[in-house]
């Protein structure tokens, strides 16, 4: 491919790193497998990209590749050496304008989405990111009424779990 | 759901991420893959190339020895390992990460449905081979010289019989385990989550 596509394609990934950096927060527990993980959805990416016509938006298209790349191509290495764990009940974020209650929730719901399997991750992650029912639906190849039955069941599954531990 | 909500807000807010700067993206881009994907690739090439480097030595150097339904046998291996290897490349093509889900992983598992088939008609083919020519140049031998020699040989052929008999099942049980562990350790390790993830979203239709 040509020079001008790559830094084309450098640009807008390094101006939409977020989506990456979400999904691996959401399918890996460690920073190595974080990086590992990101480094694999770029490299899928950027061998998919000549499929990228540019009449969708390159996010939408960027948000299927990478979700496919955790969910389906994404081989979680062994490793010897323990490495550092996220800090769940952190995430990196500012909690000043949170109480202490909410901040108990937030912890609990993170945990408690990790605990999901590889679909329903992926389910969650497009609810948070406010996409559609429909575009859940074409990303993932089930039927809009089944992603929202399901939705539906992850919800309750994670009010059940949040409760369990509470 | 009012937790997810809260989740929500707070997850739109959650971009203190490390910054992958363009040069460590550029670097990224031209790196192997450790994706399954690679791995199937490679695993089901050295099948094929294990399957046609056998079939390349017995048609080389074993031709002497063989009998015409050995040759028959063989060409007939060669042939479907090609043809294998055909729809196996067509197959892996069709793999795209732009494609929905479902759809991927339909592709990844056809197209290893395929390797797995190859294998199952090579192995059967070998079975095949070696039973004939065990019944071939022993146990029919054997046969023979029992009826013309007399009582002595005919025992001889009967206690040879039994003893090719359990060598044929022992090597046959003994590649079957083998080809079990190769395939719980290498195959089943390598896909296992794919198939779960598979099953899953075909659950969610039914």
């Amino acid at each position: 491919m040509n020079p001008q596509a790559e830094l084309y394609f450098v640009n807008l990934l390094e101006e939409n790193q977020n989506i990456l950096h979400k999904i691996c927060r959401l399918y890996t527990t460690d920073i190595d497998a974080h990086k590992d993980l990101f480094q694999e959805m770029v490299i899928q990416l950027w061998k998919a990209y000549p499929s990228f016509k540019g009449d969708s938006k390159f996010t939408t298209w960027a948000y299927r590749v990478a979700l496919n790349t955790a969910i389906s191509l994404y081989r979680v290495k062994k490793r010897k050496i323990t490495t550092v764990e996220w800090d769940n009940s952190l995430q990196n974020i500012r909690y000043e304008e949170y109480d202490d209650q909410q901040e108990q929730q937030l912890s609990s719901l993170y945990s408690a989405v990790r605990q999901l399997n590889d679909i329903e991750k992926a389910l969650v992650y497009m609810y948070l990111e406010d996409k559609d029912y429909a575009e859940i639906s074409e990303t993932l190849g089930i039927s809009e009424v089944n992603a929202r039955v399901k939705m539906n069941r992850i919800k309750t599954k994670l009010k059940t779990m949040i409760n369990q531990e509470g | 759901m009012e937790e997810l909500d809260l989740l929500k807000t707070h997850w739109k807010k959650a971009d203190h991420f490390p910054k992958i700067n363009k040069d460590e993206i550029r670097r990224m881009l031209h790196k192997n893959s450790s994706s399954i994907l690679r791995w199937i690739l490679f695993i089901c090439l050295a099948e094929f190339i294990v399957g046609l480097s056998l079939k390349g030595y017995y048609l080389i150097y074993e031709t002497e020895k063989m009998k015409n339904y050995d040759i028959v046998l063989e060409v007939l291996g060669t042939l479907a390992t090609a043809y294998f290897l055909i729809v196996f490349y067509k197959e892996y093509n069709k793999i795209k990460t732009y494609t929905d889900t479902k759809s991927l992983m339909k592709s990844i598992l056809k197209a290893r449905s395929w390797v797995k088939m190859y294998i199952a008609i090579t192995m059967g083919i070998i079975i095949v081979q070696w039973t004939f020519g065990i019944l071939d140049e022993s146990v029919f031998h054997s046969f023979k010289e029992g009826f013309t020699d007399g009582a002595g040989a005919e025992h001889t052929a009967a206690v040879s019989n039994a003893a090719m008999v359990t060598i044929m099942l022992t090597t046959f049980t003994i590649i079957g385990i083998l080809l079990l562990l190769y395939y719980r350790f290498v195959y089943v390790r390598l896909i296992q989550k794919l198939k779960k993830n598979y099953d899953e979203l075909v659950s969610l239709e039914s």
